[in-house]
């Protein structure tokens, strides 16, 4: 019988068709970016990304080779001999054999290109779960699901459901987002609907985050084993079977979708004006401006952290606070993101009892009466879109409010240096504190390592970082990101280049730009995946008191300068008022002095044929002219450099001009 | 073998195509006749255990086709799975309404795959395929891929497969639809040769085929069994109420009445009429003699008028 049917497929022309593009087609492609060089996780991503596709070519060709007894009119024959579904199982057997072979195939390819191109011998730790969830599984699922519907005695009134199933699927659904918070929660209601749909790679428009890798998230796994469990329920009604196994399994399947619909950190790149722009949304940064305000002095500090923090669908921490005020008070105000709800805080002080309240991201917290000193019990659970913490992996910057800081802080910023861009405040810090941090997996963090998943130390932030990072044995450079790696750019070569980089960077600033930069020496650097930054305007590098939060190769001097500037808030007015800052902000500082005024040269002649494109334009370009022409490139660049730097020092770009002109 | 068919009921959704029918079968051919909507498929299908009845159940020789359950004695499994019982094989053979095949496949692949189906042994396959296509005149097709047969070649394709094996039961759902006059003489030789040596339900929407080939005629109307019996009995149905009248007489006959048809006999047009309800006769006309056609159109027009009697 299998063979008779195996026989029809390979006599039928569209099903021989259909069969050799779905191997050839990936396939090449596989051999093909293998050759130009692509890592292992790369290729993964790209498959995972057209997965979809394969999805459809999978679900036609089941769809057709199936249903075609129905279709042909040989079903009944064979139902009315005792076979049912005969041909149905053996034709669906035999695709999904076709699959399993293909997987086998694509996974040898992926094990070539791994082996020829990747960095690092981290392959068997990524590779089995991201595969099997963003490859096999969903091609499974199409195919159990196209198994179903073609075996229907109405397959044709079916198939009106299948292809709708396979445009929730499809990339094409997940483009369906609100960039604006509609007035009537439609999409609340789309997003619950399509929540069981995402059985693919989400958002395959975007590089995957290295760090996180290929959304593992337990949402997404159990999203995928709903459709397992239903497919296995359905069988189980079609095959007659033990009603008590249908009950089972149609059991499991709600609960494994209800554990699906809770939120959860997951990290999706999309456009929704609550996914990866919520905090641009909530703190109205496109309505009133948020520029950068110094931060009043807290009248306490927190002298002692002891949190314990676990990772499961979203961040949970739980421990105690050390607050210390300068004065004997009754209010303590602290900044915690407002995605991370405080459920309980209460005192450890005898005597002293507390209330709180959660204002969006300010914690009001008051005692009973007044106190110098009090030790506080928190816990709260959370997350944030975009820096995830979950049980694949943790991006909690130091700079940002996941645990409670004191004072209130600003979250996010708009810098307008930058020409109107926003980016999260890298600049908030603690006074520095003593930290022990107990976790349920292992970190990279700031602290040392006192025992297992123990971390503790005095530092001035508390940096979080977990996924596909491996720690390195070296003194400056802490951590890499293995997936980033690449042939003949191992973990020696990384740690190389960007001590390289760091102690270049150093010496530009010093050399080139006559920077003093004795605050940044003898840092060790955290490497994080370049999700920290993307699509804002720093956040790419922060300095700490002890080490650099930065993503690979971004400790260099044109971030640090940047760096530098903004942190400078004090003087911000003076940059923005200023045409020349403005024009050395946009330089790229890690060039050669001649090649930043030869940039310099060509935006003010740019600004003098077309002064429409600018907001501000330079008052005496004619003069500037003149000093880049004469003036010693690399001194120039210097008192550029000092001037963006300290605007205090001089009234305005005339001043800064006249005393560089040749004249003076 | 005896079929027994008990209450037997089917509905979709809200409508019942088939309305408490209560039949026996034995070894004979039972021509099932009526118009299109009777229910004569869907009774087809369900003594093939294609489909499940909403109500009643079907024995075979006393045993329940639904439940396994014996009418009498001991408690069984489920009779069609593979069409097993009690360790012997009660072999079915069925022609299905509309009946296919694998495009891509050869006549020959395509009878394999029926032999696979029916469970025919591996090594009797071959004989029984080329014995199976010389009864039905398709031995020079073997190597012919299904998808370049005509419409009565595939019906030939279908007859040869319900044929396969040693059925007891045959059932055959219009199988002579899209035949020509020869290949519908040769079919019914074939059905001619199993006369006697086991149950075959035809359903047909042709009388003829009835007459040539049937012992017993099932007539449905609206899911419901008119009359079954032997043909003699249908046709008794229609005696002594057939007669043949000029346009004239018929122009003045009341009450109700049927034309079948009419001929030209010495020049003169008569039509061949049956008087429907009770008690009827013409006078001055001497009834002729009814056929199974006319006690079939009897019964179907004259359900309400020829009273229960018949049902």
């Amino acid at each position: 019988m299998r063979k008779e049917i195996s026989r029809y497929f390979f006599k039928s022309k569209v099903y021989i068709f259909l069969g050799t593009a779905f191997f050839c087609v990936p396939y090449g492609f596989a051999i093909f970016f293998t050759s130009l060089g692509m890592t292992g996780f790369s290729l993964l991503h790209t498959i995972a990304r057209y997965n979809f596709y394969l999805c459809f070519c999978l679900i036609c060709l089941t769809y057709d080779y199936v249903s075609s007894a129905n279709r042909n009119y040989v079903k009944e024959v064979s139902e009315a001999y005792g076979q049912r579904f005969v041909y149905e199982r053996n034709a669906a057997g035999f695709i999904i054999a076709q699959t399993v072979f293909w997987n086998f195939g694509m996974c040898l390819l992926l094990a070539l290109c791994s082996l020829r191109n990747d960095g690092t011998d981290y392959f068997l730790a990524w590779f089995p779960a991201n595969y099997a969830c963003n490859v096999l599984v969903p091609q499974l699922i199409c195919v159990g699901i196209t198994f179903f519907v073609s075996a229907s005695w109405n397959s044709s009134r079916w198939v009106m459901a299948e292809i709708l199933f396979l445009f929730l699927i499809s990339p094409f659904a997940e483009d369906v987002v609100w960039r604006e918070k509609p007035s009537v929660p439609i999409d609340a209601v789309w997003k619950f609907f399509r929540r069981p749909f995402e059985i693919l790679y989400q958002n395959g428009v975007w590089s995957p985050d290295v760090q996180n890798d290929l959304q593992l998230e337990g949402s997404r796994i159990s999203v995928q084993i709903f459709w397992l469990l239903l497919l296995i329920c359905v069988g189980t009604v079609a095959f007659e079977k033990n009603r008590r196994y249908t009950v089972l399994t149609g059991a499991a399947a709600c609960l494994c979708l209800a554990w699906a619909l809770q939120p959860g950190s997951v990290y999706r790149l999309n456009e929704s004006w609550d996914g990866i722009r919520k905090d641009f949304t909530d703190y109205g940064i496109y309505v009133d401006s948020n520029a950068y305000q110094p931060l009043k002095d807290p009248a306490f500090e927190v002298k002692e952290y002891d949190l314990e923090v676990s990772f499961g669908r979203q961040l949970s921490v739980a421990g105690s606070m050390e607050v210390e005020a300068q004065e004997a008070c009754e209010q303590f105000v602290f900044t915690l993101y407002h995605g991370y709800q405080v459920k309980e805080l209460s005192s450890q002080t005898e005597g002293i009892t507390v209330s709180f309240c959660q204002d969006k991201d300010r914690l009001l917290v008051k005692t009973s009466s007044q106190v110098k000193k009090i030790t506080l019990n928190v816990s709260y659970q959370g997350y944030h879109q975009k820096f995830y913490s979950n049980s694949r992996a943790v991006m909690l910057p130091g700079w940002f409010p996941w645990y409670p800081m004191a004072g209130e802080r600003q979250i996010v910023l708009e810098y307008p240096e930058y020409g109107d861009m926003w980016g999260y405040n890298p600049y908030n810090r603690i006074p520095e504190a003593h930290i022990r941090i107990l976790s349920d997996c292992a970190l990279v963090t700031n602290l040392a390592e006192q025992g297992d998943k123990i971390y503790e130390g005095d530092a001035d932030s508390i940096t979080l970082l977990g996924g596909n990072l491996a720690e390195t044995q070296d003194s400056v450079v802490m951590d890499y990101l293995p997936l980033e790696l690449y042939a003949g750019y191992g973990t020696e070569e990384f740690i190389v280049k960007q001590r390289q980089e760091y102690q270049e960077a150093l010496r530009k600033l010093k050399q080139v730009y006559g920077v003093d930069c004795s605050e940044l020496e003898n840092k060790r650097l955290i490497f994080a995946s370049k999700d920290m930054g993307r699509n804002q305007t720093n956040n790419f590098l922060a300095v700490f008191d002890q080490y650099f939060l930065a993503v690979p190769n971004y400790v260099t001097a044109d971030s640090l300068l940047k760096y530098m500037a903004l942190e400078d808030c004090e003087n911000q007015k003076r940059r923005e008022g200023s045409a020349l800052i403005g024009i050395f902000l946009m330089s790229y500082f890690d060039d050669e002095p001649e090649q930043i005024l030869q940039s310099w040269r060509e935006t003010v002649q740019m600004q003098l044929q077309h002064p429409e494109y600018f907001d501000c334009t330079v008052e005496s370009p004619e003069l500037f002219l003149e000093i880049l022409e004469t003036s010693d490139s690399q001194e120039l660049v210097k008192k550029a450099v000092h001037y963006m730097l300290h605007p205090e020092e001089y009234i305005d770009d005339q001043e800064f001009l006249e005393s560089n002109s040749s004249a003076s | 073998m005896v079929i027994e068919i008990k209450e037997l009921t089917k509905k979709y959704g809200r409508k019942e195509v088939l309305r408490g029918i209560s039949l026996q079968l034995e070894t004979d051919t039972y021509g099932l006749a009526g118009p299109n909507g009777a229910g004569k498929t869907t009774l087809l299908r369900l003594l093939a255990n294609v489909q499940k009845p909403s109500r009643g159940e079907i024995f075979f020789d006393e045993e329940s086709m639904r439940s396994g359950r014996s009418n009498g004695s001991a408690c069984l499994n489920c009779f069609v799975n593979r069409n097993r019982f009690a360790g012997k094989t009660v072999e079915v053979g069925y022609l299905p309404q509309k009946f296919g095949c694998f495009p891509e496949l050869t006549v020959y692949e395509q009878m394999k795959y029926f032999a696979c189906l029916k469970g025919v042994e591996p090594r009797k396959q071959n004989g029984e395929i080329l014995r199976l296509l010389e009864a039905v005149h398709l031995e020079e097709k073997a190597e012919t891929k299904c998808r370049k047969l005509s419409g009565g070649m595939v019906r030939r394709l279908g007859i040869a497969q319900a044929l396969f094996g040693t059925p007891r039961l045959l059932l055959l759902d219009e199988p002579t639809v899209g035949l020509d006059p020869e290949e519908r003489n040769h079919f019914n030789e074939i059905i001619r040769r199993l006369e006697g040596r086991l149950t075959i339900v035809l359903s047909t929407h042709l009388i003829e085929d009835v007459r040539n080939l049937c012992g017993r005629l099932i007539v449905m109307d609206s899911g419901r069994v008119l009359m079954a019996g032997e043909l003699e009995q249908i046709t008794e149905a229609a005696r002594g109420r057939v007669y043949e009248v000029t346009k004239a007489e018929l122009e003045k006959l009341e009450g109700p009445f049927l034309v079948r048809n009419s001929v030209r006999k010495s020049g003169t047009e008569l039509f061949r009429v049956i008087l429907l309800g009770e008690n009827r006769e013409m006078e001055n006309h001497r009834p002729c003699e009814a056929e199974i056609e006319d006690g079939y159109l009897a019964l179907l027009k004259g359900k309400e008028a020829m009273n229960e009697k018949y049902l």
